[in-house]
């Protein structure tokens, strides 16, 4: 039941250069090593023995093609895969087609792009040339001169009783469009900021005409160039999303094998080396070691070193967390990882987190019409959903609903409605239910005291645990005694002077456990049992937003009718609601108890997750 | 459904202990939730101490909660 993370060893591996790149062959096929930085020391880089390695010469092609092959993917829409089955062509083989295809494609999407502009520009063309044949005048004449200004748009009613205001010579082109007036305009030029002043009165709105607009001749001349440029365009999308097609699973494949192979290439980055010798170091979980080990040493034979030393509580070594649950219980880790990740030497609370957190969620929401409805939208999710996080969540969020399911037998609630005398009535028995969820809470958190305990000794040892989380469970005790002195229950000689005794000598060790801190944090003592409380305020607020969503229902089903449709939409949206918020705060508030009232009392996580090579 | 006026008064006393408690709550919480994101927004590892720190003043609507129920027990008895 407690289990601490993976044990580890740390791993050297020493060899002679030749046989480098065999080395990390095999590692990276075995997926066991979590590689780390070989930290050179001082003495080590004045004697000028050992530097940091470099990348195999390799390494540069192939992140070259490795980015080419993801931006190819990206631009046709093929999804990365988490793998795929190895090439039989060469490296170079495969470079050779992703560089191929990556300027087949880019030739393509360049044109698409010329093309998309050369239609953005048609469309702005369209608009000036649609407004010239509406006025009926001729393109060339659109100039401005060195006599005359040029203005064109609209204004909101005709312009020329304006425009003769301002001055005697012009020539206007007007024609209604709508509401407004549309026009041209060519005046004298020392007339012409009065003009643009008269006009802006009238609402002026300015067109301007593109660049170069004149080479699409007439409207009807731009709409046949506009039709064959769309024509081209879907020529063109039609040949890249042919390439998507064909290319796809080669694109998959060689994105999975290239990342590998660039992973391989670049690893001595993280090595020592010698002018004829390299030293690795690394994180390999003990039970895995000896066949590692001899992998490596029947392989290169006496070309090789290979030694484990164990982490020690001595070592100041941190080893990376790799949690050891069954497959059910790992679902579990989602929420451990969300919080954070045990470090090495701590108990994994994921075993404690299975067996609570659905009970609480189930304890929460309770009825079984909410568990099966959740039940099949956990597992509709999950169908849906990749991925490796939401698949844990999902499972478990559906071992709740389960939990749910059975509370609901026990509260004997049905969306709601109470079809049987329950086992018991949470509704009605509220003393009852605060009763089981404070004692819920001292278990609880007597639990993570006692875990904490555990984690001291085993870190630190007794004296630790005793004046760390032990004196936490001294006050607690101390408490206890207090009140049974308070109701007569301890009747002995100087039972008194004893308990308080006791009370004012836990206070002291919280003291000395905790420093202030410790003396300031009594009440929370109280204010964590009290917490668990919610495990049946936010049921019942659930409970009675049920029942409501249900007279509401009834009361329309009673006037017959049209009344059955309402009353069925109340029912539908009401339970929808009422389950949404359930599945928050059930979920929510479990974690809440776990996070803040159980994990504060022994866990510390920020431990590294073990993330073996070629892995 | 009619009620004394001494029902009446306990269960308004109920209504506030919840209500105001709910209030401070939220006061306490909004600004160590603005923080809170923040701190998640800059790094993604540190959402575990921030709902952790978020929710601590939920404790107080619980408080008050408990309350309203030992006053409306009173209402009853």
């Amino acid at each position: 039941m407690i289990k601490t993370p993976e044990k580890m060893c740390k791993v050297s591996i020493a060899g002679s250069k030749k046989v480098l790149e065999d080395t990390i062959k095999i590692m990276h096929e075995r997926g066991t090593v979590h590689l780390v930085d070989y930290a050179i020391t001082k003495s080590e880089k004045e004697g000028g023995v050992f530097s940091i390695g470099n990348s195999f010469e390799r390494a540069d092609d192939l992140s070259i093609a490795l980015v080419k092959a993801r931006s190819l993917m990206r631009t046709l829409g093929v999804e990365i895969v988490s793998s795929a089955t190895s090439m039989q062509e060469s490296e170079k083989i495969i470079e050779k087609r992703i560089d191929w295809l990556h300027s087949v494609v880019s030739g393509l999407l360049d044109g698409k792009e010329e093309i998309e502009e050369e239609l953005r520009e048609i469309d702005r063309a369209r608009d000036a040339l649609n407004f010239i044949e509406m006025l009926g005048i001729d393109i060339d004449i659109l100039k401005e001169t060195e006599e005359l200004s040029m203005y064109t748009g609209f204004v909101n009613s005709n312009p020329e009783s304006v425009l003769k205001s301002v001055s005697k010579k012009f020539e206007l082109f007007s024609e209604k469009a709508g509401k407004e007036v549309a026009f041209v305009v060519f005046i004298e030029k020392e007339k012409g900021n009065e003009a643009l002043a008269g006009l802006k009165k009238l609402e002026f709105r300015d067109i301007e005409f593109p660049d170069n607009f004149e080479k699409y001749g007439t409207l009807a001349k731009l709409e046949k160039t506009a039709k064959s440029s769309e024509l081209e365009l879907i020529d063109l999308q039609t040949k890249i999303a042919r390439f998507g097609r064909v290319e796809g699973k080669f694109l998959q494949n060689s994105e999975y094998n290239l990342k590998r192979s660039s992973e391989k290439a670049e690893a001595p980055l993280k090595f020592a080396v010698s002018d004829n010798s390299f030293v690795i170091e690394g994180w390999i979980p003990q039970r895995k070691y000896s066949s590692f080990a001899k992998t490596l040493e029947t392989e290169l034979k006496d070309k090789i070193h290979v030694e484990c030393e164990e982490a020690s509580d001595e070592s100041q070594l941190s080893p990376p967390t790799e949690l050891q649950n069954p497959e059910l219980i790992n679902s579990f880790e989602f929420f451990v990882d969300l919080y954070s990740k045990p470090s090495y030497k701590e108990i994994d609370p994921t075993n404690f987190i299975f067996f609570t957190f659905p009970l609480f969620f189930g304890f929460i929401l309770g009825d079984v019409g909410y568990g099966v409805v959740t039940l099949a939208l956990f597992y509709g999710a999950k169908k849906i959903l990749t991925g490796k996080e939401a698949h844990s969540l999902l499972n478990a969020l559906m071992l709740a609903s389960l939990a749910t399911i059975i509370f609901g037998f026990i509260f004997g609630e049905f969306f709601g409605y109470e079809p049987y005398h329950p086992l018991l009535a949470r509704a009605h028995e509220v003393n009852m239910m605060l009763t089981i969820s404070v004692v819920v809470g001292i278990i609880h958190i007597n639990l993570g005291y006692f875990l904490g305990m555990l984690n001291d000794y085993r870190q630190k040892g007794v004296g630790y645990m005793i004046k760390h989380t032990g004196s936490w469970v001294g006050f607690e005790i101390a408490i206890l005694l207090v009140i049974l002195e308070i109701f007569g229950k301890l009747s002995f000689v100087y039972s008194t002077y004893l308990v308080y005794g006791a009370l004012a000598a836990s206070v002291i060790l919280l003291y000395i456990g905790h420093g202030i801190i410790g003396i300031i944090e009594i009440p929370s003592v109280l204010s964590n049992i009290l917490s668990y409380t919610r495990l049946f305020a936010v049921g019942l607020a659930s409970v009675a937003l049920a029942i409501i969503v249900n007279d509401f229902a009834g009361a329309a089903f009673v006037s017959g009718g049209f009344g059955y449709v309402t009353g069925v939409l109340i029912l539908v949206v009401g339970h929808t609601i009422n389950i949404a918020l359930g599945i928050l705060g059930g979920f929510l508030q479990s974690l809440r108890l776990h996070y803040v009232e159980f994990f504060t009392k022994f866990y510390k996580g920020g431990g590294e997750a073990y993330l073996p090579f070629g892995d | 459904m009619a009620v004394d006026i001494g029902t009446g008064l306990l269960a308004i006393g109920a209504g506030l202990a919840v209500g105001l408690s709910a209030i401070g709550a939220g006061i306490a919480e909004k600004s160590i939730g603005a923080a809170a994101v923040g701190a998640i927004v800059e790094d993604r590892k540190n959402f575990g101490v921030a709902l952790l720190f978020t929710v601590i003043p939920e404790t107080i609507v619980i408080f008050g909660l408990v309350i309203a129920i030992m006053v409306l027990q009173m209402a009853t008895a």
